[in-house]
């Protein structure tokens, strides 16, 4: 299996600092997510004056926008982490497509590599050996 | 009494007031922010290391996505910290207006003013000279100290509304929504619906009748709040000697009211040479006071006494008492509650006969305050006697006329109104009438209304208006106010005020 090693290096991903990079984020989500940030602050607390119900109101719009802004970025730090999850499902998947074409290309290998023709074997089915003769013929 | 319209203003401002919770949330806010702060640094400092791991074209697009979503979390954050910042500038403004109204105390009252002794000796006198002294000196202190505490909650007052907008417009910043369009009346319109009339009781000079004032009522402070969702809150109920007027306020003496209508004011000069205001309201004025057919009575003049401008005709006043904001609807003559409208004696439509009760009933109609009451008009040869129960946040007044009839044989009417008033001090107006010489005409006219002026004002114009006047016009409402502010600039003049009143 020295091919599916090769190829894992080649991606260079290591999967335990990309854990350790969602667990950020998904802890930054949590610490943000709480209903404690940016309270809301109730009308009436300003006094029975017009300017300060005037500011009780918009202190309160100004409230919901922040929590609401809050609550997207709790949103999206979740959705950070769950995309480079699927980064990292993706590229395992591709780690087994990869063993399956390293596969074939051992089982190819082998139709050529036999320590002698008595030995010589191939697995290919015949089409693909007609495909590769045709292949070879036209180039 | 002194007035306290700016500490009730504070008290009113204060109320329900919690700086406490305005602290809590400003902390709240700023270590909100300052936590997001943390995050983004984390996220900012990840995003290298992440894009040299991952690597390839992923590596980049994290590092992207992750620089993107720090520089955001900064901007929430600046903004979480303004609206911060902004609490506790409210925070700090209610505390002030906290430390100043609890800093307030009923200033010492000087106690009752001596009273000259009657048939009193020299020593009696003079003690009572040194009394009179000592008096006023203990009034000065008083009322001084009443107004450093109206001029310390007005200061105090104007830096939270200061306060409060610069927060205000922080918030708005931060949630960025855009003040809908007003639509319809506007917030704050003048309170001046109602009506009602006075009563003439007997013909009158047009002169007498003081025009009324005010009518722009309570206006918020923040005139372009128009934010939906937002229950405007009411400051205070009490005239505004800085708002607009309102027809609880006298004018000066002698002044002239001002001019709540469409049409010129009447000017005529009175039996002792004042000049006075009537109003002619936008509506039609039939049934006006002072009618010439009118038979009992001669030409009737009045003056009013300290308390403004002589504003009681012929006993013919009911003593429209108006809270802030009637005295426009009482100029028309009809309200927007039905108020009726007076027909005086001595009308050109009916002219009553000598020995008759010739009765008109005033409308009834409700102000903004007060309620307009109803009067019955007297007639020449008999009493009439009006009976306006009008009541408001004035006080009464007084005004007394006498006159001289012109006409042979006697006739003599009374007529009395009678507007009760709720607070504030007495004022009185009267003026010596001639006696009558062939015949005599007497016409008396009491209208305890608010100190003299207004009361007496408002009814004359209500009765001068006594037609179909207009209850309220939205479309005149701005000219109004534009009158009215030019005419009431003397209302700003607070020391004014307490001389004049008491």
């Amino acid at each position: 299996m020295f091919a599916l090693d090769g190829v894992l290096g080649a991606l260079n991903v290591p999967e335990l600092e990309v854990a350790k990079l969602r667990s950020l984020l998904e802890g930054y989500a949590d610490d943000l997510g709480t209903d404690d940030l940016v309270r809301p602050v109730p009308g009436s607390t300003f006094g029975g004056s017009s300017a300060g119900g005037n500011l009780g109101h918009h202190t309160q719009l100004a409230q919901q926008v922040l929590a609401g802004a809050l609550k997207d970025m709790v949103t999206g730090l979740r959705g950070q982490s769950e995309s480079l999850r699927e980064f990292t499902y993706d590229v395992g998947l591709r780690d087994e497509e990869t063993t399956a074409d390293m596969t074939a290309l051992a089982t190819a290998t082998a139709c050529i590599s036999a320590p002698s023709a008595a030995d010589s074997a191939c697995a290919l089915p015949p089409s693909a050996t007609s495909q590769g003769s045709q292949g070879g013929g036209e180039d | 009494m002194p007035s306290t319209f700016h500490r009730d203003r504070l008290a009113t401002a204060l109320a329900n007031a919690n700086e406490d919770q305005v602290v809590a949330a400003a902390t709240n806010w700023q270590q909100s922010a300052d936590l997001l702060l943390g995050v983004a640094a984390s996220i900012r400092n990840a995003s290298p290391e992440a894009k040299q791991l991952i690597g390839g074209q992923t590596g980049p697009a994290v590092d992207a996505a992750f620089t993107q979503t720090a520089e955001a979390m900064e901007l929430r954050a600046q903004e979480m910290a303004k609206g911060g910042e902004a609490l506790v500038a409210a925070s700090e403004a209610l505390r002030s207006g906290m430390t100043v109204h609890s800093g307030f105390s009923q200033p010492q009252s000087p106690g009752a003013q001596p009273q000259l002794p009657a048939n009193g000796t020299a020593e009696e006198l003079e003690a009572y000279g040194k009394d009179v002294s000592a008096w006023s000196n203990r009034n000065a202190a008083y009322e001084a100290a009443h107004a450093q505490q109206e001029e310390a909650a007005r200061r105090v007052l104007q830096q939270m509304e200061e306060a409060f907008a610069g927060s205000t417009g922080t918030m708005k910043e931060i949630h960025q929504i855009p003040d809908p369009e007003p639509s319809g009346p506007g917030v704050g319109t003048p309170g001046a619906s109602g009506g009602g009339a006075g009563v003439a009781g007997v013909p009158a000079a047009p002169g007498q009748a003081g025009g009324g004032s005010g009518g722009a009522g309570w206006a918020p402070l923040s005139p372009t709040n128009t934010d939906p969702g937002h229950p405007s809150v009411p400051e205070v109920t009490s005239p505004n000697p800085d708002q607009g007027g309102s027809g609880g306020e006298p004018p000066a003496p002698g002044s002239t009211g001002a001019v709540v209508g469409n049409a010129p004011p009447l000017t005529s000069t009175g039996l002792l040479g004042e000049t006075s205001s009537g109003v002619t309201p936008g509506g039609t004025t039939s049934g006006s006071v002072g009618s010439p057919s009118a038979p009992t009575g001669g030409p009737t003049s009045g003056t009013g006494g300290t308390g403004g401008t002589a504003g009681v005709v012929g006993g013919a006043l009911a003593g429209g008492m108006f809270g802030a904001g009637a005295v426009k609807g009482a100029l028309f003559g009809t309200s927007p509650s039905g108020a009726t409208a007076a027909k005086p004696i001595g009308s050109g439509a009916k002219p009553a006969g000598g020995g008759t009760l010739g009765k008109g009933t005033a409308g009834t109609g409700t102000a903004g305050k007060g309620t307009i009451g109803k009067g019955v008009v007297g007639t020449s040869s008999t009493v009439g006697k009006g009976t306006p129960g009008s009541k408001g946040t004035g006080s009464a007044g007084k005004g007394t006329t006498s006159g001289k009839g012109t006409t042979s044989g006697r006739s003599a009417t009374v007529g009395k109104s009678a507007g009760a008033g709720s607070t504030g001090s007495t004022g009185k107006g009267s003026a010596g009438g001639r006696p009558g010489t062939p015949g005599t005409g007497a016409a008396r006219g009491t209208a305890p209304g608010q100190r003299g002026s207004a009361g007496a004002r408002a009814g004359a114009a209500g009765a001068t208006s006594a037609g179909t006047g207009r209850g309220r016009g939205r479309d005149d409402d701005a000219q109004h106010r534009d009158h009215l502010v030019f005419e009431q600039d003397w209302l700003d003049d607070e020391g004014t005020g307490p001389g004049v009143l008491d």
